[in-house]
């Protein structure tokens, strides 16, 4: 080791010599394209084209790094890096420039598109009204919520503890074992998140079995110029008010970029005009990143603060929830004018100040990451710390209860890749600890340690390629708390592994993944015990259960040309020993107590379809649809899984002024209608009950006054639908408390 | 330089932003009025008392008393039941003893 060590270090400075390089992006008939974004991906560092089409960096990029070039209206291309060969791309037009960036097959942070079924997702705050709600829009994926201040994401009817979500590389753990805490960090700062649905996502880790998301931050920017943005939001619904700034920066070969937010909201208005009481929130955040490249070698370090505190809606006490009054957990507060006629009832002393229950959150994350490449080689060590506070008042003295959940992450990674083919050897090593600050505690301090090395191969050649991959974790569970008096230790280790393969034929495309995965019961569901505010149960867990098991089959067949795009994806995914939670007839502190306990076949299959249309005779128009159905039986009881959405259709008409001159003159960019069919859903948990089919549409304006300063109008939910979804979390409470009713939304966007 | 001042102007400016945000003490003013629960006797539902004064409008308790209400009260009259069970007989009442709990917030 110590000779490796010294050997890289004498490698960095044999390379230390001054480089320069450049190349041109041009289009068809060789055109030279302007303001083309070249992503060094192995960097994270973007850098842009000039007029004449050239880009010239003193970042000497490493042979064999991964290059993405993209522009809007352009058939996105992404190529390995040789070093000494001339840097001369020659970018498609697309027949139809609606579409942001034609994207192609691409090397994604959680593997290559063309052989693992991957999406990727540009998140935009100006289009919809969280991140969560962005994600949101992919087929397959919902969101469990209670107005914006609770969200979290729903993957092929899984969620929780089985959905793992990756910030920058790290881990993100902040108790999600349950539907009250939500997903622990804003969009701020992040440009777009890859989303692998079901168990095949071994490099990050063999537990998610539902669905693994991954959040990447902006690049960094090679520019002389300082760049940033500021933003702003406001909705009439809870009257939030978000405000969010980012800056980057960059000299020589030194990197830094800069966020701040700061969002309030008060409660939601229901389509009735009554507020949800407690549905307010308020949430900070600061992030810088720092990066310093040179020659083949790159440090980054970042930091991310994330403070929120958010009001728990729906909390009763007592064990029958049906039976609750909606006009006890509503009031007319907030409403300045329909019920009152006048100003102003709106009372910004108390009306956005935290309420009971409330959940205080504190979230630190730190990571260094260090990467150096050598010939066909890229060595990574990684080192991530995520601290996680949670305080839930359900009184006003004292917390009821007070956890501090700390995880560290540690991922060395050697890379080795030619032309087709790429090998990834590594491992994960995961510390956790759980900690209670006060006497009452609903879990108990707990600590793990796991330690899983994998091997990732894909090889792709023309129109064919193979991915396999293997992966063993070995994590040891220790609980002992002397207050609640447990005393446990326990090993869990299997092997996971994924295969696919991938075929293209003319425009055809076809992908077939095989994958299996496992998931350790998490101490929440070995040795609760205690009442939940947030979820008003009382919870007990059971420290007998086991490992729970899945194996997915996945294929996905894609074709498209210029006007047309189609994509099918069924899938079929098996859990045995999955772990649930359900009521009994008893109760314990007002609230009905719910036990943990394992079923031992459940089985999820589903299709989803996405449609894409842009007529020839009018290519300003543009048309998608999307479906998600998905079917979930649990073959050892009658009833179905809890929080499985209800199957759905959406619907999307945009229309874009581009090329009308007339009405572009008015700054208008584009006008689009959006429309979703929520089904029926009959197939509950015990319980749950079924949810009626509803339709929500919403409508959104786009103005661009400048080329710096963009301008969003949405109407959401058009027709003020009275719906609530079957994955609310409030969807037991007083029958199903409704989601917002129909509400204008304000985002104004200004770059430098 | 204007860059790096204007760099380092706003890393102020966001550290300022966010201690001004910070809050060790969210409810140091609020007044509330409470209410005590028990487990039903069948064991499947509970009921809820509010503290109320003679008249039947419900006591308000502000800052420290709130805090001491959450953990202790006493009553002097009996109260009745919110939806038309047992009445709670006058007494001393503890949070989390006897079965009983107690809560200072709306439902």
């Amino acid at each position: 080791m110590k000779k490796f060590l010294v050997l890289s270090f004498l490698m960095m400075n044999i390379f230390t010599t001054y480089s320069q390089t450049r190349g041109i992006v041009l289009g068809p008939n060789n055109m030279p394209l302007n303001e083309v974004n070249i992503l060094l991906l192995d960097q994270n560092i973007i850098l842009l084209s000039n007029e004449d089409g050239e880009f010239i960096t003193e970042l000497d990029i490493p042979n064999n790094s991964y290059i993405s070039f993209f522009k809007a209206g352009y058939l996105s291309k992404t190529l390995v890096h040789k070093e000494g060969k001339d840097l001369k791309i020659i970018l498609e037009k697309l027949h139809v420039i609606l579409d942001e960036v034609g994207v192609s097959e691409s090397i994604y942070e959680l593997g290559n598109s063309k052989l693992v079924n991957l999406e990727k997702k540009l998140l935009s705050s100006m289009k919809t009204q969280s991140m969560v709600d962005d994600i949101a829009e992919i087929s397959g994926v919902d969101v469990i919520s209670s107005g914006l201040g609770i969200q979290k994401v729903v993957v092929r009817g899984l969620s929780g503890m089985r959905v793992v979500t990756y910030l920058n590389g790290m881990q993100i753990n902040n108790q999600q074992w349950a539907n009250d805490h939500g997903i622990g960090f804003t969009d701020l700062g992040l440009s777009e998140v890859e989303l692998i649905k079901g168990a095949s996502a071994l490099k990050y880790g063999s537990e998610s079995i539902g669905g693994l998301l991954y959040f990447k931050d902006d690049p960094f920017i090679a520019s002389d110029k300082l760049k940033g943005f500021i933003t702003s939001r406001y909705n009439n619904s809870s009257y939030l008010s978000s405000s969010k700034f980012g800056v980057k920066w960059n000299r020589k070969n030194l990197y830094f970029n800069l966020y701040g937010q700061y969002s309030l909201s008060s409660d939601y208005r229901l389509p009735n005009a009554r507020f949800l009481n407690n549905s307010r929130f308020q949430q900070n955040a600061i992030k810088f990143s720092l990066a310093y490249s040179h020659n083949n070698w790159q440090n980054i370090f970042r930091y991310h603060l994330h403070e929120e505190t958010a009001g728990i809606p729906g909390h009763v006490h007592t064990s029958d929830l049906q039976a609750v009054n909606i006009l006890d957990i509503t009031s007319p507060n907030l409403d300045l004018l329909i019920l009152e006629g006048k100003y102003p009832n709106l009372n910004f002393g108390t009306d956005f100040k935290p309420y009971r229950p409330t959940q205080f959150i504190n979230n630190q994350l730190l990571i260094y990451e260090t990467t150096y490449m050598l010939n066909n080689f890229k060595f990574d060590i990684y080192a991530g710390h995520f601290i996680n506070n949670l305080k839930e008042y359900e009184r006003w003295g004292k917390p009821s209860f007070d956890i501090n959940l700390s995880n560290t992450l540690f991922t060395p990674n050697i890379r080795y890749n030619t032309d087709f083919f790429n090998l990834n050897l590594g491992a994960q090593i995961i510390s956790q600890k759980n900690i209670n600050n006060e006497d009452y505690r609903l879990v108990p301090d707990a600590s793990s340690f796991s330690f899983g090395p994998y091997l990732i191969i894909d090889y792709v050649k023309d129109n064919i390629g193979i991915n396999a991959g293997v992966r063993y974790d070995n994590k040891n569970l220790k609980t002992n708390d002397q207050i609640l008096n447990i005393d446990y230790e326990n090993r869990f280790s299997s092997t996971s592994f994924s295969s696919g393969i991938y075929y293209k034929y003319i425009d055809h495309i076809f992908r077939f993944t095989y994958s299996g995965a496992y998931r350790t019961p998490h101490f929440s569901e070995l040795f609760s015990d205690g009442v939940h505010h947030g979820t008003n149960r009382y919870e007990i867990g059971d420290s007998k259960l086991n490992i729970e098991y899945a194996n997915q089959l996945d294929l996905k067949y894609q074709w498209s040309n210029d006007h047309f795009g189609f994509v099918l994806n069924p899938f079929i995914q098996d859990i045995s020993d999955f772990i649930s939670i359900e009521p009994t007839d008893s109760v314990a502190s007002s609230y009905k107590v719910y036990k943990y306990r394992q079923y031992d076949k459940v089985n999820i299959n589903g299709l989803e379809m996405n449609l894409h249309y842009h007529p020839h005779q009018l290519h300003n128009l543009h048309l998608e649809q999307s479906y998600s159905f998905l079917h979930a039986v649990n073959k050892e009881s009658k009833y179905g899984l809890a929080l499985v959405p209800a199957n759905r259709i959406k619907n999307k008409i945009l229309f874009s002024f581009n090329n009308y001159k007339k009405i572009k003159k008015y700054k208008f960019e584009y006008l689009s209608l959006s429309h979703m069919h929520k089904f029926k859903q009959d197939n509950y948990a015990e319980y749950e009950e079924a949810t009626n089919a509803y339709n929500i549409f919403n409508l959104q304006i786009a103005l661009k006054f400048s080329s710096q300063f963009y301008f969003t109008l949405s109407l959401n939910n058009l027709l003020n639908e009275t719906y609530t979804p079957h994955v609310s979390r409030l969807r037991g409470v007083a029958g199903g408390v409704p989601n917002p009713g129909r509400f204008l939304d304000i985002n104004l966007k200004y770059e430098f | 330089m204007k860059k790096i001042n204007l760099l380092t102007w706003t890393l102020i400016g966001s550290v300022a932003l966010l201690s001004s945000c910070s809050k060790d003490d969210d409810h140091a003013d609020h007044c509330d009025s409470c209410h005590i629960t028990i487990e039903g006797a069948t064991g499947a539902d509970s009921l809820a008392w509010h503290v109320t004064d003679a008249n039947g409008e419900d006591i308000v308790f502000c800052g420290d008393d709130l805090h001491e209400a959450e953990e202790s009260l006493t009553i002097t009259t009996a109260l009745s039941e919110e939806n038309g069970g047992a009445s709670l007989p006058a007494g001393t009442y503890t949070h989390e003893q006897g079965g009983y709990a107690i809560h200072c917030h709306e439902d």
